[in-house]
């Protein structure tokens, strides 16, 4: 079924139809959020708010762009205002996280020094990515979890492809000077 | 593997193209965030929300609200009118002059004095 007859279905009241559409579009509108918040379960929240908001607002959709592209702008910035919400928590997560990868060093073995290590570069990754600008973040996501081509996320963040390109050579630019630490291991 | 590939394929295109030393630890990071899937019962509980949403939404007719901010405006048309229709006993103030503490004025108007 395409995406117009879901519409027309889901707009006619057929619940069955909206299932149908998220079925189709919950994994990217997942990774999208994965991209932003790095957990499962912040993930699932923010793709169920994704599309309680699609269903409240499926009406006002022009179908002047793809209904993926309208979805993704939705997940872009329900994702956004996720991680500004949950900033202060996240601050205290870390900071718990922090304390006991110090509490576990002391039962030092190989193994387990591994182990941190490599969550301490994953921790590295998710820190540099996260601090990115907001725009180049977006560019980044999109093209790495999503592996959308520039002129669908130009078409997503309403830019030219020139300016998508800009962002993600400014994007790789910036990760590997936070990430410069990486390489020397 | 495939997935791998796939990945690896895109980055190469991509204007973040092969991201040298960090390609492997992005590529592996992002790698195992997409093993995750999404949890299948999601769209049911999407269904759920939803349901809950209609049942617990209350629909106020217009005419309804309209007549909630009438009333408002009425109720506080009203307070300014009894305010200015109720007037109080006016309060005269008095202003007590003691004549004694004037300065005579008959010493500088008087001939004799001159």
């Amino acid at each position: 079924m395409s995406d117009e007859q879901l519409i027309e279905k889901i707009l006619s009241g057929d619940k069955e139809a909206f299932r149908l559409l998220m079925e189709k579009y919950q994994q990217q509108v997942f990774y999208v959020a994965m991209g932003f918040v790095h957990s499962r379960e912040d993930a699932e929240d923010i793709t169920q708010e994704v599309f309680i908001r699609v269903f409240h607002s499926l009406n006002s959709f022009k179908e002047k762009s793809l209904l993926s592209t309208w979805l993704y702008r939705i997940a872009l910035n329900t994702s956004i205002n996720y991680v500004n919400k949950n900033r202060r928590r996240n601050f205290f997560t870390e900071a718990g996280d922090s304390l006991m990868n110090l509490l576990n060093k002391s039962n030092e073995e190989k193994d387990v020094h591994q182990q941190l290590e490599a969550a301490e570069t994953e921790k590295s990754i998710q820190k540099a990515i996260d601090e990115l600008p907001i725009k180049q973040r977006k560019a980044f996501i999109l093209s790495k979890y999503e592996e959308l081509s520039q002129r669908k996320i130009a078409e997503i963040m309403q830019t030219s492809e020139g300016a998508v390109e800009q962002l993600l050579v400014r994007a790789k630019k910036n990760l590997q000077n936070k990430l410069a630490h990486l390489v020397g291991k | 593997m495939k997935q791998r590939n796939k990945l690896i394929s895109h980055t190469k295109k991509s204007p973040l193209g092969d991201l040298g030393g960090f390609d492997n630890y992005i590529d592996n990071f992002i790698r195992k965030e997409k093993q995750e899937q999404v949890n299948p019962y999601l769209a049911t509980r999407v269904l759920a929300k939803l349901e809950e949403y209609d049942e617990t939404a209350v629909i106020v007719p217009i005419w309804k609200k309209i007549a909630v901010a009438a009333s408002f405006v009425l109720v506080i048309a009203a307070g300014f009118g009894l305010g200015s229709f109720v007037q109080g006993e006016k309060e005269y103030i008095s202003i007590n002059i003691n004549d004694a503490q004037l300065e005579n004025l008959n010493f500088y108007t008087l001939m004799d004095h001159e």
